[in-house]
């Protein structure tokens, strides 16, 4: 299994690169600010490190992009790339070491816990449906080709592949722990973003070390930072661009070449970014309004092209539509017809518009994938609310929060919902402020409520994790747990072992990609590949006979023309397994043509 | 001092007879099933709570009868919080049961409160509350659970108005208006809008007797009911259009009148061994008919002549049809809405009830001239040990007399009942039987009668013990501790029936387990009518002894023909009420097979495919399938299928001479229909059947297509009922009461149509969204009273235990449980 790295050995080694990776990229945008004119004096400690990171981040990104652009897609370049980073990261003015948050020790407690947890399940072999699909599947077929290039039939490809760089960069590097640790250290900096905003606009300690707490208990938040998944990145720019436009410099130029930046980060994250951009838009507008100076908007614009940009221009210049497939009908009909996905939750009108925070606590079940956010935004709805001051800043900052709101409001989907957890965790923050101002009483119960809420969550992260121990460890092979955990594994494992790499196989059972080696051929039952045969008015059966494949892989879901295909071709059955995942049973087949 | 220490009186002799009576609930060792229940309430709670499982109410069932709106009959208490709440929360059995748990001492807890609240020292309004949930009121639950629920809050809403007469200010007043009318709806959506409507009254009463601040209180109070009524609006429309269509509709002032409490049956307050021989609920205890006399005898509080008024008041209200002023006013206002007169027998015993509190106080805790007190106490305790010796001796001698009077009134009952009557020799051998067993209680050597005597005795030591000259304060505490002892002992030994006799009216003699369900007879039927679909029906020569009677039958998903509710639809009643299956809860005609013979196109018409007996039955169309155990099960070969067609109909408007036509052998559904109010009627020959394609059917909405050449009635097996529409070709169209009691549609034009059949949910949807408006403003006022008077924190807390609660129930319990 190429690229799938386990053991402690190797999740020492991957989470050292990281340090290292994370560190230097710190340095990194540290000088680009240094250098561009930016000055450092306003930040605190903690947003130095945050958002010179978060630029150094991006910077690597597009790094990785050019060297994937130019056909250079090695271990050795990648190497290079990393080294030069490190390098570029020593030079510049030496800075006095400034020390670690000053958490009590209660705090520090659940701290590790969470991230400890977190960070082995991130040892596991991915298992993530998204991830095995395109997100770490296409970094795969980069690195495999040498080049970062469209993937013909494929949706994802040409949308906005940031974090799939650092991906990329993992698995050239060391391998999908390194792959998975790059997303897990966006649940980190969010974190320590959260903290940060809190102990800058609320002011207590305490309240900033709970918002902290409250994120990183958050389950969604867990769940994901394990998985090479994108959302913790696109929530953890699109919050630091607020952040940046919030912090309060003397020179507003700063703020806008900051959250420009920032929100480009988030633009080449994922498309959802547009909810971030609009209103920061706006906001911009405003501010250069009441500024009297609209150089402020042209800085924002620019540093926002600056590091998103390449992404769109990309899609535009290869499929003539920079938000491929969407909205194809603005782009001269490339991209798909329906292409906006409605995944409603509990209904699009305006009591489900009110309920939303109610109903995605407590019936996460009806939301797409059915994680869980947990209680305490919910609970500390009410506190957050009294807590409201008509101040500038609170007032951008609830504009910001509500456009997102608007957004993810329209594709109820857990994880696009999860948007708007930085924010509510920083409400908490001002919640727990509130409560201890109201009394002993309510203090008291809110504390008991919220160790709570982090008990049982910490419960749930270990029984999560229970299964993940052995292979982090080494205790158990990533083959066994693959098989054991994995859908699409065992059905690759055998194709890994009976295919011919000059053969092919049509899978239309499941589109996870990851774990394919043989045979060289393989094309995916894909929502383009089957736009494409619609527009050409090809059906299955004649694209099947062209194609001539040596295995079709099909499910009980598949297309029925397919799986009747199989049934009236000359194709036996060669291979067949079934795999139950919770509730949910899959049966899949492998058939062989018969010569 | 402690909460616990404050209210450790309470909390020890409350709880302990709390635990008495309800331990097998509390455990869910039992629950309530008997009588009733098993036929009503427990299966129609069942339904309610799968309902709520799949987001909707109950709006109609298409288990019983050809249909039933069974939110709008009222008694499952759709709208009701608690039920909203704990039905989704728990699982079915512990709602169902702790609910009855819930509500008996959430009313306790009341009358507690309230008794505190009228000047009551802490031990009486102990006592006042243990009266209150364990005498015949059973704290409401003297009928069914509807009325527990119903009356469980009016303590409360009494608390309220004592408390709103004693403040000043518009907040306070705004803050216990809006509670006042939450209490108020729940009231009126609890299951029992009669109880309902007494308890307002009673509270209208209760602030009239009470000169200080009458007027603004009495506009407080019409503010706050107007209010209630729009939050329960929902529950209130639903019935009152029920009500329309219903049995109750029409009736005579006797309907009224049933249930009339006898003048002497109010000696059972005293003699509590004739409340069961006399059907009536009235009975306290001994003691604290010491309590009262004191009460009686003594100077009185404004609070106490209030109390005390309300008692007879309401004692004369039950009287009913032996109240000439009250018979009067049924009769010329054709009050017939409402019957059973002796349910205002709980506001009597519940006035007594906080009556006997003050008394409680006077004879322990008062620093009474027990000279005063003396005779009137010696006059009681006399009365109540000497009236059996003295009732049986009048009896005897009397005896033929009243057995004479006895045949009479039961010659005169079978003339009553009519058509529902039985045989005349039932009535009497019943007569016969009642005699005896008044004998029997009038036997001062009755264990139920020296059981009277022996706790006068003892009360009347206690109370001599306690009002001497020389009786400490810390003596009467203890003579007051054996005075709790003996009112549980007394009303527990009433209630439970441990001294023999039928165990406790309307309240613990409810609770068992769960019958004997004959699971291969059920999942036999079930399979049959998932087979052949239409409905279910019963015939035995044993009323009550078969083994699906509506409504149990829900529990199981069963399609029946019955119904058993008093709020049946009175066009269903009319019709098949002479098959056997159908309640009113006016008793049920015995089913026969002469009936079914001669009636036997309703049955096909009513689409009854599945026919279970007790005995064999030879009948047209009946093939006989198997037996299983004392069971016979038929399949009806002539059932109608849920909507078909038919070219000939004739219009029949004079009630009488449709239902006749109906119920004769001349009667042929298959072929013909018969119509109200159509100018026309068809002649003719109907020709071949008209073939009817059923494309949908599901509980709310049928769907069918035919190809007609003619004009065409199309009928549809459900009942006529104003929330059922007719489209036809997508246009809506009128909906006629065909074959009286069902509903169809004329087609007139020739040709292909597609005919739908539909429950119209815009009423009820009408209704909720002015009642949720209603019940967002009652929220928002809620919050922003509470904001005012600073208790923020307390509703945020409230709300944060709330969230946490729910989420653990709804999210992680499920989840760990599924794995």
């Amino acid at each position: 299994m190429s690229f799938v790295t386990q053991g402690i050995g190797p999740a020492l080694w991957a989470s050292s690169l990281l340090a290292l990776l994370v560190w230097s990229a710190y340095r990194v945008g540290a000088r680009i600010w240094g250098l561009s004119g930016g000055s450092a004096a306003e930040f605190s400690v903690h947003e130095k490190r945050i958002f010179f990171t978060a630029m150094g981040m991006a910077l690597l990104a597009l790094g990785v992009l050019a060297i994937g652009l130019l056909g250079m897609l090695r271990r050795e370049v990648a190497i290079g790339l990393a080294g030069l980073l490190f390098i570029f990261s020593l030079t510049g003015q030496k800075e006095k070491a400034e020390g670690w948050p000053e958490f009590s020790k209660t705090t520090w407690m659940w701290i590790a816990l969470a991230l400890f947890l977190s960070w082995l399940q991130a040892l596991a072999p991915p298992t993530g449906h998204d991830a095995l699909v395109y997100h770490l599947a296409h970094p795969r077929e980069f690195i495999e080709s040498g080049k970062i290039f469209a993937i013909p039939d494929s949706r994802e490809s040409l949308w906005p592949y940031q974090m799939e760089m650092f991906f990329t960069l993992g698995l050239l590097l060391q391998g999908t722990i390194l792959a998975h640790l790059f997303h897990w250290a966006f649940y980190v900096l969010t974190a320590y973003a959260i903290y940060a905003f809190v102990l800058r606009f609320q002011g207590g300690k305490k309240e900033a070390e709970w918002a902290m707490l409250v994120f990183l208990f958050t389950p969604l938040a867990f769940f994901q930072s394990s998985k090479a998944y994108v959302e913790l990145g696109i929530v953890f720019f699109t919050f630091a661009a607020i952040y940046a436009f919030l912090v309060p410099f003397s020179h507003k130029k700063n703020n806008a070449v900051l959250s420009g930046l920032l929100c480009g980060g988030a633009l080449g994250t994922k498309y959802l970014a547009f909810g971030a951009l609009i209103p920061l838009v706006v906001l911009w507008i405003i501010q250069s309004w009441n500024l009297k100076k609209a150089s402020l908007l042209f800085y924002f614009m620019a540093a926002c092209a600056l590091t998103g940009g390449i992404w769109y221009a990309r899609s535009w210049i290869l499929a003539g539509n920079p938000i491929y497939p969407f909205l194809s009908g603005l782009f001269g009909g490339n991209g798909f017809k329906d292409s906006v996905d409605r995944l409603t939750g509990m209904g699009q009108d305006f009591p489900a518009f009110i309920k939303l925070p109610w109903n995605f606590t407590l019936h996460p079940d009806a939301f797409p994938l059915g994680e869980l956010i947990g209680p305490l935004y919910l609970m500390l709805l009410p506190l957050m609310a009294l807590s409201v001051r008509n101040t500038k800043t609170q007032r951008a900052f609830l504009f910001y929060t509500f456009s997102i709101y608007l957004l993810v409001f329209t594709q109820q989907a857990a994880r696009f919902l999860f948007m708007l957890a930085p924010y509510a965790a920083v409400g908490a923050g001002f919640a727990f402020a509130k409560a201890r101002s109201y009394g002993a009483a309510l203090w008291k119960t809110t504390q008991l409520l919220f160790y709570s809420a982090l008990v049982l969550h910490g419960a749930i992260f270990v029984c999560q994790t229970w299964n993940a121990w052995p292979v982090a460890l080494g205790a158990e092979n990533a083959r066994d747990y693959l098989l054991k955990n994995e859908r699409s594994f065992r059905g690759f494992d055998y194709l890994n072992r009976h295919a011919d790499p000059k053969e092919s196989i049509f899978l239309s059972a499941q589109p996870r990609r990851f774990y394919r080696q043989r045979p060289d051929k393989a094309v995916f039952y894909t929502a383009a590949l089957k736009n494409r045969l619609e527009r050409q008015g090809i059906a299955w059966a004649e694209y099947l006979d062209r194609e001539h494949f040596t295995f079709i892989w099909v499910e009980e879901g598949s297309d029925p023309e397919i799986r009747k295909y199989v049934q009236t071709h000359p194709y036996e059955k060669v291979f067949e397994y079934a795999h139950s995942e919770g509730k949910a049973k899959y049966v899949y087949s492998i058939y062989r043509y018969a010569i | 001092m402690s909460f616990a220490k404050r209210h450790s009186h309470f909390i020890f002799y409350y709880g302990l007879i709390f635990l008495l009576f309800l331990w097998p609930l509390v455990f869910l060792k039992q629950t309530f099933i008997g009588g009733d229940y098993w036929v009503q309430f427990y299966p129609w709670s069942f339904h309610y709570a799968s309902a709520l499982e799949g987001g909707s109410l109950p709006y109609w069932t298409n288990l019983v009868a050809l249909g039933f709106p069974l939110v709008a009959e009222g008694q499952v208490a759709a709208y009701y919080w608690l039920h909203q709440w704990l039905y989704r929360l728990l699982p079915f059995e512990a709602a169902y049961t702790w609910g009855i748990v819930l509500h008996v001492l959430a009313g306790g807890i009341g009358a507690y409160l309230y008794a505190g609240k009228i000047g009551q020292s802490g031990k009486a309004a102990v006592f006042s509350a243990i009266l209150f949930s364990f005498s015949t009121t059973y704290g409401g639950c003297f009928y069914t659970t509807g009325t527990l629920r119903v009356l469980t809050w009016l303590p409360w809403c009494l608390w309220i108005l004592e408390h709103v007469r004693e403040r000043e200010g518009w907040l306070e007043k705004s803050f216990w208006g809006a509670w006042l009318a939450f209490l108020f709806s729940q009231m009126e959506t609890a299951g029992f809008p009669q109880l309902a409507v007494y308890a307002v009254g009673y509270l209208a009463l209760d602030m009239a007797l009470v000169r200080e601040k009458r007027p603004n209180l009495f506009a407080f109070f019409g503010i706050c009911f107007a209010f209630s009524v729009l939050l329960a609006l929902p529950q209130i429309g639903a019935t009152a259009e029920l009500a329309s269509a219903s049995t109750r509709q029409g009736q005579t002032p006797e309907f009224a009148l049933w249930g009339s409490v006898m003048p002497p049956a109010l000696a059972s307050i005293i003699f509590p061994s004739i409340s069961r021989f006399l059907s009536v609920s009235f009975y306290i205890g001994i003691f604290p008919l010491f309590c009262l006399a004191a009460s009686l005898v003594l100077p009185k509080t404004a609070k106490e002549k209030k109390l005390l008024w309300l008692a007879l008041i309401f004692a004369l209200l039950a009287l009913g049809k032996y109240n000439p002023l009250y018979a009067f006013v049924v009769e010329k206002f054709s009050l017939t809405a409402f019957r059973n007169p002796s349910k205002f027998l709980f506001f009597s015993a519940m006035a007594l009830s906080f009556a006997a509190g003050f008394g409680f106080d006077k004879i322990f805790l008062k620093e009474t001239v027990w000279k005063k007190a003396l005779p009137a106490l010696t006059l009681m305790g006399s009365l109540i040990a000497l009236f059996p010796l003295a009732a049986s001796f009048l009896f005897r001698a009397s005896q033929d007399f009243w057995l004479q009077k006895g045949h009479a009134f039961a010659e005169k009952i079978a003339l009553q009942k009519g058509a529902l009557a039985k045989a005349p020799e039932y009535y009497q051998d019943k007569m016969r039987f009642l005699f005896s067993v008044l004998q029997e209680h009038l036997n001062p050597l009755a264990i139920q009668n020296i059981l009277t005597a022996v706790f006068a005795s003892l009360s009347v030591f206690i109370v001599y013990a306690a009002l001497r000259a020389d009786a400490t304060p810390a003596k009467r505490r203890r003579l007051a501790h054996w005075a709790f002892a003996l009112l549980i002992v007394d009303l527990y030994g009433f209630g439970a029936a441990v001294w023999g006799g039928p165990a406790g009216v309307g309240f613990i003699g409810n609770a068992g387990k769960i019958p004997f369900t004959e699971t291969a007879l059920i999942q036999r039927v079930q399979g049959l009518q998932k087979e052949w679909g239409g409905v279910v029906a019963e015939l035995s020569d044993h009323p009550g002894g078969e083994p699906l009677q509506a409504s149990s039958n829900m529990l199981y998903g069963i399609r029946h023909a019955g119904i058993y509710s008093p709020l049946t639809i009175k066009r269903y009643e009319e019709l098949f009420g002479d098959l056997g299956f159908v309640d009113s809860s006016t008793g049920r005609r015995p089913t026969s097979v002469h009936v079914w013979r001669n009636q036997k196109p309703l049955l096909d018409m009513l689409g009854v495919t599945v026919v279970v007996a007790d005995k064999e039955l030879v009948l047209e169309g009946l093939v006989f399938l198997e037996q299983l155990g004392r069971h016979w099960i038929y399949r009806n070969a002539d059932a109608l299928p849920r909507i078909y067609a038919v070219a000939q109909w004739k219009s029949l408007d004079a009630k009488e001479e449709r239902l006749a036509y109906l119920k004769s052998p001349a009667f042929n559904p298959r072929r013909e229909a018969v119509l109200e109010g159509e100018a026309d009627s068809s002649i003719g020959s109907s020709g071949a059947d008209i073939p009817v394609v059923i494309e949908k059917d599901s509980q709310d909405h049928a769907r069918a297509a035919l190809d007609i050449d003619r004009p065409t009635v199309v009928v549809f097996s459900g009942v006529f009922y104003p929330r059922w529409k007719a489209a036809v070709d997508g246009v809506e169209t009128r909906l006629m009461p065909v074959n009286h009691a069902l509903c169809g549609i004329r087609l007139e034009t020739p040709g292909r149509h597609q005919v739908e059949f539909f429950y119209d949910y815009r009423f009820h949807d009408f209704l909720e969204l002015i009642s949720n408006a209603a019940w967002v403003l009652l929220g928002s006022l809620f919050l922003w009273l509470y904001w005012k008077k600073r208790k923020a924190p307390l509703l945020i807390a409230i709300w944060m235990g709330i969230v946490f609660s729910l989420y653990l129930l709804w999210v992680i319990v499920p989840k760990a449980w599924g794995g």
